[in-house]
């Protein structure tokens, strides 16, 4: 199957004061229609950069200086202001990480629903009310009629989230991104969010990319899996693999930060921090954290080494002459019990 | 970026520093022949009141006589609105020239045959009759035939109505005293407004329609009682029906004279249009009794409080003339259409004589020395003015029948009383000094001069005069601070010298005296005088006064001018204050306008005449 | 809500009555009689009139027979020297509507130019055309108004004879407006300097916020996003300069008034002073302070109208 977007190389750098950031280092990735793709990463690793790039919103300092983004036999990343108008809410929609900022304070929350709807000509003024209250059904939100006029603040974070999401569904969009739409939200609350998008997926035959820094989030989330790194995507693979056959280092770091309440283990934390994008280090970027480092970590960047057809990594580690290492203790163990969950689940079944 | 804007930035602020201030440019014609109107001369001893023009003033066969209703419109700016038309309660100088052209007075002065001044009967027929040898008894008659704006007649009513509420006790009129007790006092005036009689008892009867009757306490003249009946607004008449029409309820409040719908015309002109703040407009009355004097059909005069702006106007050819400022006539000296007016005013330093925590001001030789020390030539130059030794101005009249003036018949009579070199003497002054210091045993003097800042030319003449002092007397012995405040503050604290006798040393104060009586003047300097602005308490002018104004003694038009001068010189043997000098008004006009005199002169108690004025076809 | 109203009603005039009464003392204990000026009135006389006009009596009795006049028949005394026996309301009342209609017109075109100045300096930061206008901006701040009201009627009314020197009282419809366009455009500066600089930082800041993100990724373009969020939303806080500059305006300029010879407001005040009219300072002072205590009061007000944050969230909190 084709996929309905296709990220090439991108490469994305703002001009700061103090001289050129670059954010995102050649990024490639495609996204099959009908999946959700996660993007997993720390803070500052691009991941919202790289949507923005796509969707065009990049802030005025910010540049696509390479790459290409393919969608509906187009590059975007030659595309005009004028031509993401065609884009973005119609095809491609975008969900925010906190609702309360995202909304207009002083705007009713029915008309911030059906504002791009009525101004995109695509519904009558008339009809616009029906299908704002029809959105809000969708997104679970109750007493839809009188919820229509009202306004942010009376809101909990929960139902602010699903107004966003509203939004984002509005004009019927293809292609929905979402941009750590839970991090602002409890626990509690997460979940519900979580399978709501599941479920509207499912509904609308959306495609899904889902950015988050959360594995526990991805885990029920994801089909597919890209792990980035400074401005890098250093593995990915099936949601499956990248779970029980992690290859890269970072990913292995990641998977063992998850909070586990089956281990009696001390959380473990990532030393150290993301390197200065300003001057991106030669060679791996995460070498400097990686106790799993080799030297030529330092030199060279690695390329892809290949795991199956849907799983790459990037780390000298799976080099046919690197030093065999083990995953981490921790990990072993918690895709063990993982399995074992699994098969019991499936037994059950 | 940054950088270029800020450079940017710093260089149009220097610019802006070298920028000159030269806004308005001097707009002078082509040079012409130097005026006809001569300037009140500077160096010659015996000023001349009227400029000598050389060729006759009368004009031969002028049998030209202006239509009905006037003719063409003057236009003129005023610095002040009109409080209110309503002469018993007016409260500034405004009031009058308002005044001056809508009401209708006993008698008035005028612009007369020869150009000078005269007093006519306008409402009166006739000047005052004596009636008995005690000389207190006097008959008005009246004119007949003469209306308000509206066709009422005026008559004897009139002239009752008007002073009868003029001073009424439960109105209150704060100018009352004007008719009780100025010149003349009426028999039981002040007495009817204190309400301690009734009307019939006041000396003010009804004679028949057309005459009336006063009654003063003590002997007067006829021309004492001309010049009170005519003194200021006040003493007009007032339309009856109208004032009682805006009378309220108690009677204790009118708001007669507070609009136009709330006001009779009867004068020269007619009062056509009112608008608070911002403008009046009047139009010839052709019922007026000397209708043929006035050419003009509208008058029209808008209020504008800012200098520049009138001058902008004028230069524009928007109204018929301005008065020049200090530093707007040094521009415009040499322009044509200068005109300039005598003083009307004598400026002096007053000395605060009794001041407690500064002696050396009670010391007649200190007052000497500053008499003798300042170069009156020199400070009336940088203010410029004229110089002046002496008390009353230059445009006092002291006979009235020949008109010559005060100065001119002390000129004459009494030469030996002019000093050399307007009075200024530094060897003279600063012996005077030396005598004041050893007299007190004060080494060293420091005393402070008030000026009002209102005008900038007395700061420079101040600051002049700190200067050239010093250099008199010592830098070490003498000096002078100077302190300027506004105008207002400036009388305010002069006077407060009774409840707060160091209040101040020096000030300079503006005496501004009747034209036609000197020896009326000095009345601000008497021990009685209740706003007195100095300490000065001196029998023999007191008893010169009364003796002046109000004896039989004064009957004696000789004697009466000799007492002047006497008080003259009394004055300027105690040095109460220090003359200095006398400020002319000079404007500029138009030459759409003509006035009424061939020389613009500017008459005693008329001024320029500008309600007779002609505009020129 | 009804509740905040009627309680900031309650402290308005509690304020007010406290302004009266401690100017009325002040000014009575200004030394020097009214009738100083009166230079031939008898002592008798001052004493009859000082006690028809109450003037004799001791303050506090002043004050009570004046509160009651207010109070009871709305009479604010009359004027003895500006406008002698004249209601004092009477001569404000005459004075009010030039001075309005001058500086409603100065606001009606400030407001607009100020506003799409500020949103210019906004949309295009850091550019040529923010850092002219903002130097703009600054020279219509730091120069006071009437440099600019000179040099204008020097220029254009007086050298290029454009419009006339002075207002034209007489003149009514567009020859009024003709005449009064210098001194209305002076007054306008300082106005549209503060509302674009106001404007610019709100903007600034809204144009960076999530929602504008949003609104754009949902479909708006620039220029409808800018509007309908980013502009809208810094209206909103507007209000707290807005409603101030609509009551100064009744003060009248004193300066700018007298340059063009406008019978307005500005003066009264500084006149009344000045001629020692004590009655007419008493009054124009209670109405400068109700215009800014009415002032105060509906700006708090109008935020809880125009930000529903406040409006429907102290409903909330009842």
């Amino acid at each position: 199957m084709e996929p309905i977007l296709q990220v090439k190389d991108l490469t994305v750098s703002f001009n700061a004061y103090a001289g050129t950031v670059q954010a995102v280092r050649g990024v490639s990735f495609d996204l099959n229609p009908h999946e959700t793709l996660a993007i997993v990463g720390e803070s500052g690793s691009g991941k919202s950069v790289t949507i923005k790039a796509i969707l065009g919103i990049l802030p005025k300092n910010g540049r696509i200086v390479n790459g290409e983004i393919w969608y509906q036999g187009e590059d975007m990343a030659k595309y005009s202001e004028s031509d993401f108008y065609k884009i973005r809410g119609k095809k491609i929609s975008l969900v925010f990480q906190d609702p309360l900022s995202a909304l207009n304070p002083i705007m009713k929350i029915g008309k911030q629903i059906t504002e791009a709807l009525i101004l995109s000509k695509s519904i009558e003024k008339s009809k616009a009310k029906e299908r704002a209250i029809e959105l809000m059904e969708a997104v679970g939100i109750p007493d839809p009629e009188i919820r229509y006029d009202q306004y942010p603040f009376q809101f909990s974070g929960g139902m602010r989230q699903r107004i966003v999401i509203a939004i984002a569904l509005a004009s019927n969009p293809e292609l929905l991104i979402c941009d750590e739409p839970t991090t602002a939200l409890d626990v509690t609350i997460q979940a519900k969010i979580l399978d709501l998008i599941n479920e509207i997926k499912r509904r609308q035959d959306l495609s899904i990319i889902f950015i988050t820094h959360d594995m526990g989030v991805v885990a029920n989330m994801a089909d597919r899996i890209c792990v980035m790194y400074a401005g890098k995507i250093v593995e990915f693979g099936t949601a499956n693999e990248i779970f029980y056959e992690p290859a890269h280092p970072y990913t292995w770091a990641l998977l063992s930060a998850m909070p586990d309440l089956d281990t009696k283990e001390k959380l473990f934390a990532i030393p150290g921090a993301p390197p200065n994008m300003l001057v991106p280090p030669k060679g791996d970027a995460f070498a400097a954290r990686n106790k799993y480092a080799l030297e030529l970590d330092f030199e060279e960047e690695p390329p892809y080494f290949k795991l199956s057809d849907t799983h790459y990594a990037a780390t000298w580690l799976l080099h046919p002459d690197a030093p065999k290492v083990e995953m981490p203790e921790i990990l072993k163990n918690r895709i063990a019990r993982m399995i074992e969950k699994e098969a019991a689940r499936d037994g059950r079944q | 970026m940054k950088k270029v804007l800020a450079i940017l930035l710093v260089s149009l602020m220097v610019i802006s520093l070298f920028a000159g201030c030269g806004k308005k440019e001097v707009d002078i014609t082509p040079s012409a022949p130097p005026a006809e109107t001569a300037k009140p001369a500077e160096t010659t001893q015996p000023a001349a009141t009227t400029p000598a023009a050389p060729s006759e003033p009368a004009k031969p066969a002028e049998p030209e006589k202006p239509k009905p209703e006037g003719e063409g419109t003057l236009r003129f700016a005023v610095n002040a609105d009109i409080s209110t038309l309503n002469g018993h309660m007016y409260s500034m100088s405004r009031d009058g020239d308002a005044a001056d052209m809508v009401d209708i007075y006993l008698y008035r002065s005028y612009i007369g045959p020869d150009y000078k001044f005269q007093r006519l009967p306008e409402f009166a027929a006739d000047f005052p009759q004596q009636m008995d040898d005690t000389r207190t008894v006097w008959q008005i008659p009246l004119r007949q035939g003469l209306t308000w704006e509206n066709g009422d007649p005026l008559n004897a009513d009139t002239v009752m109505y008007s002073y009868k509420m003029l001073i009424d006790p439960k109105l209150l009129n704060t100018r009352a005293s004007y008719f009780n007790s100025n010149t003349i006092t009426i028999k039981n005036g002040a007495e009817y407004t204190k309400g301690e009689c009734e009307w019939e008892d006041v000396g003010l009867k009804k004679i028949d329609d057309y005459t009336v009757e006063l009654t003063t306490v003590g002997p007067v003249t006829a021309d004492e009682i001309v010049t009170h009946l005519s003194f200021n607004c006040a003493m007009a008449m007032v339309h009856e029906p109208t004032y009682e029409a805006a009378m309220n309820a108690d009677r204790t409040q009118t708001m007669y004279g507070t609009s136009k719908d709330t006001f009779m015309s009867a004068g020269s002109y007619i009062l056509k249009e009112w608008i608070p703040g911002a403008s009046v407009t009047y139009e010839k009355n052709p019922n007026w009794v000397f209708a043929d004097k006035i050419w003009a059909h509208e008058v029209t005069e808008r209020v504008v409080t800012d200098n520049s702006t009138t001058l902008q106007m004028f230069l524009n050819g928007e109204i018929d003339y301005v008065s020049l400022g200090a530093e707007e006539y040094l521009q415009y000296k040499e322009d044509p259409r200068l005109i300039e007016s005598n003083a009307t005013s004598m400026y002096h330093i007053t000395v605060n004589m009794k001041n407690p925590d500064n002696p050396i001001l009670d010391n007649l030789n200190f007052r000497k020395a500053l008499y003798h020390g300042i170069d009156r030539v020199a400070v009336a130059n940088i203010g410029s003015a004229i110089p002046a030794w002496y008390i009353q101005p230059l445009m006092v009249i002291g006979d009235l029948s020949t008109g010559e003036s005060f100065r001119e018949l002390q000129q004459k009579k009494h030469p030996e009383y002019t000093p050399e070199n307007w009075a200024y003497d530094p060897a003279l002054a600063k012996e005077c000094f030396d005598k004041a210091l050893e007299e007190t045993g004060i080494s060293k003097v420091s005393v402070e001069l008030l000026y009002s800042s209102d005008n900038s030319k007395y700061k420079a003449c101040s600051e002049f005069l700190q200067k050239s002092l010093a250099e008199i007397f010592g830098a070490d012995r003498f000096t002078l601070e100077i302190q300027g405040m506004p105008n207002s503050q400036m009388t305010a604290t002069k006077k407060s010298w009774k409840d707060n006798p160091s209040v101040y040393d020096l000030g300079w104060g503006g005496w501004s005296t009747s034209k036609i009586a000197p020896w009326n003047g000095y009345n601000v300097w008497r021990s009685s005088y209740a706003q007195k602005n100095e300490p000065y308490f001196q029998p023999e002018l007191d008893e010169l006064w009364v003796k002046a104004n109000q004896t039989e003694e004064r009957f004696d038009k000789e004697k009466q001018l000799e007492m002047a001068f006497e008080m003259e010189q009394i004055m300027l043997r105690d040095l109460p204050i220090i003359p200095v000098m006398e400020n002319p008004n000079r404007y500029l006009k138009s030459d759409r306008v003509i006035l009424p005199t061939p020389d613009n002169s500017y008459v005693v108690n008329v001024g320029f005449g500008w309600k007779y004025a002609r505009v020129a076809d | 809500m009804t509740k905040y109203i009627l309680q900031r009603l309650l402290a308005t005039v509690i304020t007010l009555f406290v302004i009266l009464t401690i100017g009325f003392i002040v000014i009575r204990l200004m030394p020097g009689s009214i009738f100083e000026g009166y230079d031939e009135m008898t002592p008798e006389m001052m004493a009859q009139l000082n006690a028809k006009y109450n003037f004799d009596k001791p303050v506090i009795v002043q004050y009570f027979i004046y509160m009651r006049n207010i109070l009871v028949h709305w009479d604010w005394g009359i004027s003895l020297k500006m406008n002698p026996n004249v209601p004092v309301w009477t001569i404000v009342r005459q004075k009010i509507p030039v001075t309005l209609y001058v500086n409603l017109y100065s606001l009606m075109i400030s407001l607009p130019l100020g506003m799409i100045a500020g949103i210019a300096m906004a949309l295009k930061k850091n550019s040529g055309i923010d850092y002219g206008i903002s130097f703009l901006v600054v020279i219509f701040i730091s120069v006071p108004s009437f440099v600019f009201a000179t040099g204008m009627q020097y220029f254009l009314a007086y050298k290029f004879g454009w419009f006339p020197i002075i207002y034209d009282v007489n003149a009514v419809g567009s020859a009024k407006l003709h005449s009064l366009v210098l001194p209305i455009l002076a007054l306008a500066f300082s106005p549209i300097a503060r509302v674009a600089r106001y404007l610019r930082a709100e903007l600034a800041e809204t144009i960076n916020s999530e929602y504008m993100l949003l609104a754009r990724t949902k479909g708006l373009t620039y220029t409808q996003a800018t509007l309908r969020h980013g502009i809208r939303n810094s209206l909103v806080p507007l209000m707290n300069i807005i409603i101030p500059m609509f009551t100064t305006i009744m003060g009248g300029s004193l300066v700018v008034e007298r340059i063009f010879a406008i019978p307005g407001m500005g003066g009264l005040m500084i006149n009344a002073i000045n001629t020692s009219d004590h009655q007419v300072t008493l009054a124009t002072l209670m109405f400068y302070s109700f215009i800014s205590i009415i002032t105060i009061l509906l700006v708090d007000l109008s935020y809880g109208i125009v930000d529903p944050r406040i409006r429907i969230g102290g409903k909330k909190a009842e």
